[in-house]
């Protein structure tokens, strides 16, 4: 078959002990910053992009990838251990991973998620060599309205996330979308709630606002108890994960892989989305929803699986078609141009060798990130045992450092602290900073996406019913609400006086 | 009795105080420009075109001027968040930034701009320019503009053309079009970044594509088709493709992607920067780079530069609030 002739071919190319060399770099690096809160892989992958001006092409991709992926497995460390989110594809793992840290089963939380992402990387890899051109070409088809419908369907998951009250969730999913429309207006340059600031022209980034709402809020609450007690506990159970564990979160990393690797194929969706998605999926349809976000397995694997598959996915668009989804691949595409290469449809056909060497560096990355990943977990079980008083401004002072590093602005920091505090009484009040994060990611794509299709269909509706797949989306709405309503009416008929409201 | 210990510790503070003083001081005393790193703002992030640029200068300017020279990347608001951080900046011959002549020409009408735009910079040089590029699907009907304009005009308002906005260069390119071709009206669909909005046209959601070169591998393998030019002169490696003004429109949409200092700056190390960039730009290595990002390398020398834009900013300031896209 010519896909294992050329995947053969792949591996010989990767296997050469300089390109060996280039991807344990990529990974370790990758796994260094996904750690490290705030500074992403495009900030790192930026830095090391001159150097690899004197490298050929084919191993300075394979490094640059290494970083990316790699990046999502450092990233849930800090999200487990001590609630920062270090990227924004990880915010969903701290509702679950945290509590297990806190519970002292950091351990297994680290370890399922290692796992998991690498199960997960391998399903998309192969999903890459098998679907990449059909699929590219299917994404292509969406378009502004399937992207508002898309982004729809994302607000209603979204309903899934809350825990506690659903209005107390809806009103933090506004707030998301408020926050989220600050900044320049993207049709007529008008600015809007920036209150003159011209750093706030950008809108609110997206790192400030998760390590804010997420991280320093969680130090500030710790900060009220006694700095000498334990915020962990001290019993650390065990350090990988049990058989039960496995067998719980088996479902997870599969449904996880499935849901990433769609949503990482599409511009502009990409793993954040995926780890929201995935995580609501899972809350949905388990038998006990509402454990979830008190330390439940699943909601560790799902997310970390889906934003891994999402990162290996993301490389299909660009490497097939040219067009780089985010702005990790924008990076890629323009260290291929730097080395004189052209992405675009042609590239598999004048560049065998850059393609299939990549996608075989990838399962060879994985797995030396998984060989990587798993020692380290007994060290990082025993961060945790470091007194807190001296631990939490190590950790304030990484997030300052990682914040600023985006975008070399101070402003970005103050920005921070004030979505700090406002996590605090948050959670002082029981608002839940998660339906935010995710109103805030889907807020401007639906917004877009909405007046895009409108100038299309020059101001008509009709444009969401007359293509089939915003068409689909809004049926799965409906379908999905009915189904909500219908629960309801169930339980207050068995339970009179039970609020659905408050045990979705 | 034992001696305190100070003599080491005040030894150890004379000693840093020197040594940081002395640093200080030598550029007090005005030691030859250049004698500490050069920084250069780019208002985009790594890897960007914008960005990649500036580093391929960066390495041969190195080298010219013998200091480490660095690019720091401050992204937003398409670049007027750099721009103003560079009006700001001690005008020392030490920061520097990339700036696109439209923040000068256009930006200031749409939007308020962090900083003034005669008054703030002084030019080095334009380096290159960011190009214009009207792209159809391959497999559209028109073969020509002409031809595509003649279809547009037959149903004003329903032809659509996606660009990156808001406030661009494309956007007041084909406003600027659109008044001068009567009965011309497209509908404009404006798009976060250059990728998406030719995305969109290769997914067939809009129905044409003015955007600067990230049309380019589509073209090349035959996806798209390229119709017209935006800018002043044809591309090389397109040259059977009619520039606008070739066309007869008498309109033209460029975007100079030039360097400057603070405004302040001494003429002297002004002169040496343009003489600096001018033989960097000679540089093989950075016109290879300039080849593989597909732009067009145009040297203007910052007087000169000046000059048009100043000129393009007086006519701007009544044609733009003209073309009715300032306000919606």
């Amino acid at each position: 078959m010519e896909t294992l002739q050329n995947l053969i071919f792949g591996f010989q190319v990767t296997l050469q002990p300089i390109n060996l060399f280039y991807c344990l770099i990529g990974v370790l690096i990758g796994t260094l910053i996904g750690v490290l809160p705030g500074i992403g892989p495009v900030g790192a992958m930026s830095l090391l992009l001159p150097a690899t001006f004197h490298v050929s092409p084919v191993g300075a991709v394979i490094m640059l990838s290494g970083i990316y992926y790699g990046a999502q497995y450092g990233g849930s460390t800090t999200s487990i251990l001590v609630n920062i989110p270090g990227e924004a594809s990880s915010v969903v793992t701290c509702l679950d991973g945290y509590q297990m840290a806190r519970q002292g089963r950091a351990g297994p939380a680290l370890g399922i998620a290692a796992f998991g992402s690498f199960i997960a990387a391998t399903l998309a890899i192969i999903g890459l060599i098998f679907m990449a051109s059909p699929l590219s070409n299917g994404a292509l088809g969406f378009g502004p309205p399937e992207y508002c419908t898309l982004m729809c369907v994302g607000l209603v998951v979204l309903t899934f996330l809350a825990q506690g009250s659903m209005y107390k969730g809806l009103m933090m999913a506004l707030f998301g979308l408020l926050i989220s429309y600050i900044g320049l207006d993207l049709f007529n340059a008008k600015p809007r709630f920036t209150f003159g600031a011209q750093e706030l022209q950008e809108g609110v980034g997206i790192v400030p606002l998760v390590m804010g709402l997420f991280g320093i809020s969680e130090i500030l609450l710790n900060l009220e108890q006694p700095l000498r007690r334990e915020i962990y506990k001290a019993k650390i159970k065990g350090l990988f994960p049990t058989f039960q564990d496995w067998m719980d979160a088996k479902g997870a990393i599969l449904r996880g892989s499935l849901v990433g690797f769609f949503l990482g194929i599409l511009p502009g969706g990409g793993a954040v989305l995926a780890s929201f998605a995935s995580y609501a999926i899972e809350k949905k349809f388990s038998k006990y929803p509402e454990k979830f976000g008190t330390g439940v397995i699943e909601g560790v694997a799902a997310p970390e699986a889906a934003n891994n598959a999402a990162a290996q996915a993301s490389f299909i668009p660009l490497l097939s078609l040219g067009i780089p989804p985010n702005v990790v691949m924008a990076l890629l595409f323009g260290g291929l141009l730097i080395h004189g290469i052209q992405p675009g449809p042609l590239l598999i056909q004048k560049h065998p060798d850059l393609f299939w060497g990549v996608v075989a560096s990838m399962y060879v990355g994985n797995m030396m990130l998984l060989a990587l990943n798993l020692p380290l977990i007994g060290m990082w079980v025993r961060v945790l045992k470091i007194p807190y008083h001296l631990l939490f401004p190590l950790i304030l002072l990484l997030c300052i450092i990682g914040v600023y590093s985006v975008n070399n602005s101070t402003f970005d920091i103050y920005l921070m602290v004030l979505f700090g505090v406002i996590g605090y009484f948050m959670q002082k009040f029981d608002f839940e900073p998660a339906p935010l994060a995710l109103a805030y990611v889907l807020g401007p794509m639906l917004e877009v996406s909405l007046r895009q299709s409108l100038i299309m269909s020059e101001g008509s509706f009709l444009i969401f019913i007359h293509r089939p797949i915003p068409l689909v989306s809004l049926l799965l709405i409906v379908g999905l609400l009915i189904a909500q309503i219908f629960s309801y009416w169930r339980k207050k008929r068995h339970v009179p006086g039970a609020s659905a409201l408050g045990t979705i | 009795m034992r001696r305190k210990p100070f003599l080491k510790p005040l030894a150890c503070t004379v000693l840093f105080l020197a040594l940081g003083l002395g640093g200080s001081i030598s550029s007090l005393y005005g030691e030859e420009w250049p004698s500490k790193p050069i920084q250069i703002v780019v208002g985009y992030s790594a890897g960007g075109t914008s960005d990649l640029v500036t580093r391929g200068l960066a390495e041969p300017l190195k080298k010219i001027l013998k200091v480490p020279v660095v690019v720091e990347n401050k992204p937003g608001g398409a670049s007027l968040i750099a721009s103003g951080y560079l009006a700001k900046a001690k005008p020392d011959g030490y920061t520097l930034g990339q700036v696109a002549g439209n923040s000068i020409t256009e930006r200031p009408f749409f939007m308020q701009v962090p900083f003034d735009p005669v008054k703030a910079f002084s030019f080095i040089c334009q380096v290159f320019d960011y190009g214009a590029g009207f792209v159809v699907k391959s497999d559209a009907p028109w073969k020509t503009f002409p031809e595509f304009v003649e279809a547009a005009k037959k149903q004003p308002g329903k032809l659509s053309v996606s660009m990156s906005g808001p406030g661009s260069y494309l956007q007041v390119g084909i406003a600027k079009l659109e008044r001068k071709v009567p009965g011309l009206k497209l509908k404009v669909v404006p798009f976060k970044g250059g990728v998406d909005a030719v995305t969109a046209l290769l997914g067939g959601h809009v129905d044409s594509c003015f955007q600067s070169q990230e049309w380019r591998p589509f073209v090349e393998s035959g996806k798209l088709r390229l119709l017209a030019i935006g800018g002043r002169e044809r591309l090389k490696d397109y040259p059977q493709v009619p520039t606008w003004l070739d066309l007869g429109y008498g309109v033209f949409a460029e975007a100079p992607g030039a360097y400057a200092a603070p405004a302040g700056l001494p003429g002297n190390i002004r002169d040496k920067l343009e003489q600096a960039f001018k033989a960097a730009m000679g540089d093989p290595k950075f016109k290879a780079t300039m080849k593989s990002l597909s732009l067009v390398e145009v040297y203007k020398p910052g007087k000169e530069l000046y000059e048009d834009l100043m000129k393009m900013y007086e006519e701007n300031k009544t044609t733009i609030p003209q073309l009715g896209i300032t306000e919606q």
